[in-house]
């Protein structure tokens, strides 16, 4: 097992967050977080790597306990995050922001070829290497953050709501990237989002998430089927 | 004339600089202002004053290797006295308030500033009174034909240009100075790729520090006379060069030490009785940039933040 959260509760101040949430995540397995604004999906992500630490339960990685590492420590570890926006530093290079992606790989000649594999997904970036990230367009950013959690050759990608903000033409480009990531880089990803049908188009199982609280799971076609999915998150 | 101005212009643009740079580092890491950075400067400048005068640190290197290297080796002692004194600082009184209001660290490092003000005027020997600063950049001029360029003026400007040369070098082309950019731009991505944000912090608390003790050994050769409470003003022209020049980026901190510093020579050289105006002409041009261009001639933080 890859990733373990066991009955883990957070709260930000007085208030609770997660409420007990136990997931589970196998190496190359690609599942899904539905769930509306508020339900605590972005907490999730921010506890797993460490932002966020909680209460009450434990995470573990590779059978490791991570609940008391700084978050750095946690990233080093294998995991990295697409961010839902805001995640890039908008003054450095895509150049530089790819660097950073990749900050704890000392080996150069292994990060080159990474960044080339990396840049020949994402042709446009390559074109954009030397501009600052803030003069990109909202799906390059996107595209960008994906880049950059690839490039630190991760076990694990946590991607916080990859279609959010984006036009329909955009959603489709960008799954499309996701898709070949499971399929060609075996990398495990938890993605959170409240656009399902996008999100079980990739996935292989999901969870539902309300309030805090994981409500339901399943697997991609039992999800596709689900009452609260298809009413709440189906809706086209 | 003129000449002469703008050169004086430069040099006090560049005493201004190294503090102003140390504001925006600071700043950019911790999204407060240290207001102590003027105080540490000058801590710096009276640390030069006891390994000249009070120990014999020069004169017992002068001996051993030539002027050069004993020069440079009290200047790098006092910059890591320094360095020291800031990473201190940090722990003391900027750390505890790190996740309270953005004023707590505000007001500590006032508080800091005042303390570290009086404790040399107190510990220091006769360390209210001021103090010569030993001459250790000859006043003599380089070429007869140019006036007002002595040896001393020239490194003082050599020295500015080296330090930010190398400020520049180690910021964009080092790994730990790109993620000193990466804190500031953005604190949570940078925790989101891995960054260790407290040792960048560490960093960023030696590497200003050492720059404002390079900063107070150019300040004292300039003005040939220090005083204990020197930092006070210091640390506002400094701290109003960075916010003129946009707080956060090290690059405005010095545009905006040389605009403030060119305010400053310019009332006072072509205005009748300019020498009192001098300061206020300053503060004239910062009241300009807070009300119509807060962020700053280069700058592109929020200046709210503060």
């Amino acid at each position: 097992m890859l990733l373990e959260l066991s009955d883990v509760y957070t709260k930000y101040g007085q208030i609770p967050m997660l409420q007990g949430v136990s997931m589970t995540i196998d190496a190359g397995d690609a599942a899904c977080v539905l769930g509306s604004n508020g339900a605590g999906k972005t907490t999730l992500l921010k506890t797993i790597i460490g932002i966020v630490k909680p209460f009450q339960g434990s995470l573990s990685y590779r059978g490791e306990n991570i609940t008391p590492l700084p978050s750095h420590k946690i990233i080093q570890r294998g995991i990295a995050i697409v961010p839902e926006r805001e995640g890039l530093f908008p003054g450095l290079s895509v150049d530089d922001n790819l660097r950073l992606g990749a900050y704890y790989e000392k080996d150069k000649y292994a990060l080159a070829q990474r960044k080339e594999e990396v840049l020949a997904i994402f042709p446009r970036l390559r074109e954009r290497i030397s501009q600052q990230a803030g003069t990109l367009s909202g799906g390059e950013r996107k595209m960008l953050g994906i880049a950059r959690a690839i490039l630190a050759n991760p076990q694990l990608i946590l991607m916080d709501e990859p279609s959010l903000g984006l036009a329909p033409a955009l959603v489709n480009e960008v799954y499309g990237v996701i898709k070949k990531i499971k399929e060609e880089k075996k990398i495990a990803l938890l993605i959170i989002e409240q656009n399902a049908q996008k999100a079980l188009d990739v996935v292989d199982r999901g969870y539902i998430m309300q309030k805090g609280s994981i409500i339901g799971s399943g697997s991609r076609d039992e999800l596709s089927e689900n009452e609260i999915v298809k009413s709440s998150y189906l809706v086209s | 004339m003129l000449y002469a101005q703008i050169l004086n212009a430069v040099m006090l643009g560049c005493t201004y600089s190294l503090v102003a740079i140390g504001f925006s580092l600071f700043f950019g890491v911790l999204d407060t202002v240290v207001f102590c950075a003027g105080d540490v400067a000058i801590f710096s400048s009276f640390s030069v004053v006891f390994l000249v005068q009070l120990i014999g640190f020069y004169n017992i290197f002068f001996g051993l290797f030539n002027p050069v290297a004993a020069l440079l080796l009290t200047v790098i002692v006092a910059a890591i006295f320094t360095a020291i004194l800031m990473v201190l600082l940090y722990q003391l009184v900027i750390k505890p308030f790190e996740n309270k209001s953005s004023l707590m660290p505000l007001l500590s490092t006032i508080a800091a500033g005042i303390a570290l003000r009086e404790l040399i005027g107190i510990f220091f020997p006769e360390g209210r009174n001021p103090r010569s600063f030993p001459e250790l950049l000859s006043n003599e001029r380089i070429l007869q034909e140019l006036p007002g360029i002595s040896w001393r003026n020239a490194i003082i400007i050599v020295a500015t240009i080296l330090i930010v040369a190398i400020l520049y070098w180690f910021i964009n082309k080092t790994k730990i100075g790109l993620s000193i950019q990466a804190v500031s731009q953005n604190r949570e991505a940078a925790t989101m790729v891995g960054i260790n944000r407290n040792l960048v912090i560490y960093v960023t608390f030696i590497v200003g520090g050492l720059i404002l003790g390079f900063g107070g050994f150019l300040i004292g050769s300039y003005y040939a006379v220090i005083r204990f409470d020197l930092g006070a003003g210091f640390g506002l022209k400094g701290f109003s060069a960075a916010v003129v020049g946009g707080l956060g980026n090290v690059y405005g901190a010095i545009v905006g030490s040389m605009l403030i510093a060119f305010a400053e020579v310019f009332v006072t050289a072509y205005i009748p009785g300019g020498t009192a105006y001098a300061s206020i002409a300053a503060f004239v041009l910062v009241l300009a940039f807070i009300l119509f261009k807060p962020e700053g001639v280069l700058g592109n933080k929020s200046v709210e933040k503060v």
